[in-house]
């Protein structure tokens, strides 16, 4: 059973897209990894990356069971009794599921993880002075307002992006349908 | 209307902040540092592509799940939604690359800024981005953005793999 569940996760996680192939991760300088070090920590990183996991583990296991439930209905080579029971299945396994995805989200070495990959990013990306001209700019006054207002911004500027596509979205849908 | 938010906006805003609010020049101004307009139409762009794809999924799921129809009809039917898909696709380009809707977009975004941020801020931020260590941060981000996220879907899948072994 939670074999099952794992599995899904996997094929799930799988199923979000190819990634580069693991550029081994250079090991950056010590200056470089200092630096990163500092930006991370002017960026409050740690705690936003735990916070939009946290968000994740809440969100994720619903999406996860709409988009398997939606798979089991398309499967035409399913009879009616074994797709009821799929579904049934899923359901008793939901939550199980949505408990195992939040163990590995909230994992505290996630985010110590996360740190290592982000140092040999960010080192491939920036120089050192690069990196610490970025953390002075986080820790002014505007730098720190902007880090905390911007998800914000971001969330209010896509709405209007919504509100103004969608009337010619749904126009093109309308001719697709009549034609 | 828009006229009047922005202004209520602004209002509202130098009420409780007693500080210079922003003004629309100089929203613009950051916008055009930050490449906002780029942005914006290569996102509108993005949708223009993706969407005839989603619309297709979801016509041929409704065609294969309708219980009503037997094998030839759905497949007429398969085969319609398959004529019918560049005539969406058409449709969608034009309407999402017009200008005007950037316009129409880049107008409803400039009173967010001001809702937000003073004079002041836009005016550092401006700055900020006009730098080379800011402008290289405009460059970069999307792509660093992209990498990280990468990066933690890697790191995720490898528990959920480990997971799979130990259970085994």
């Amino acid at each position: 059973m939670k074999k099952i569940v794992v599995a899904l996760i996997a094929s799930f996680a799988l199923a979000q897209g190819v990634y580069a192939a693991d550029a081994a991760p250079a090991s950056p300088s010590p200056e470089n990894a200092a630096a990163v070090r500092e930006l991370l920590d002017a960026m409050n990183y740690r705690t936003t990356f735990k916070a939009s996991m946290e968000q994740m583990a809440k969100t994720m296991p619903t999406v996860m069971r709409q988009q398997m439930e939606a798979t089991v209905k398309a499967d035409t080579s399913l009879s009616d009794a074994q797709r009821k029971e799929r579904l049934h299945q899923l359901e008793a396994q939901a939550p199980k599921m949505a408990e195992m995805l939040n163990s590995i989200l909230t994992d505290p070495g996630l985010v110590t993880d996360m740190e290592v990959e982000m140092t040999a990013l960010y080192s491939r990306h920036f120089t050192a002075d690069e990196l610490k001209q970025i953390a002075a700019y986080y820790r002014t006054p505007v730098g720190m307002k902007s880090m905390q207002v911007m998800p914000q911004v971001m969330a209010e500027s896509m709405a209007i992006g919504q509100r103004v596509t969608m009337p010619r979205i749904q126009k093109a849908m309308e001719q697709f349908r009549k034609k | 209307m828009k006229k009047i938010a922005f202004a209520a906006a602004v209002f509202a805003f130098a009420a409780v902040a007693h500080a210079a609010p922003a003004t629309e020049a100089s929203i613009r101004e950051l916008m055009e540092t930050t490449g906002a307009r780029a942005n914006m139409a290569s996102s509108l762009q993005n949708l223009a592509k993706a969407l005839p794809q989603i619309l297709r999924m979801r016509a041929e799921t409704m065609v294969r799940n309708n219980p009503k129809l037997n094998d030839d009809q759905r497949k007429a039917e398969l085969a319609n939604v398959e004529r019918r898909m560049p005539i969406i696709t058409v449709a969608l380009q034009k309407d999402l690359n017009d200008p005007k809707l950037v316009d129409e977009l880049y107008n409803q975004v400039v009173p967010l800024y001001a809702k937000h941020f003073t004079q002041d801020d836009v005016k550092a931020l401006t700055a900020f981005y006009r730098s080379p260590t800011g402008k290289k941060s405009l460059e970069v981000m999307p792509m660093l953005m992209g990498e990280s996220a990468q990066a933690a879907q890697k790191l995720v899948q490898e528990r959920a793999k480990r997971i799979v072994e130990q259970t085994k």
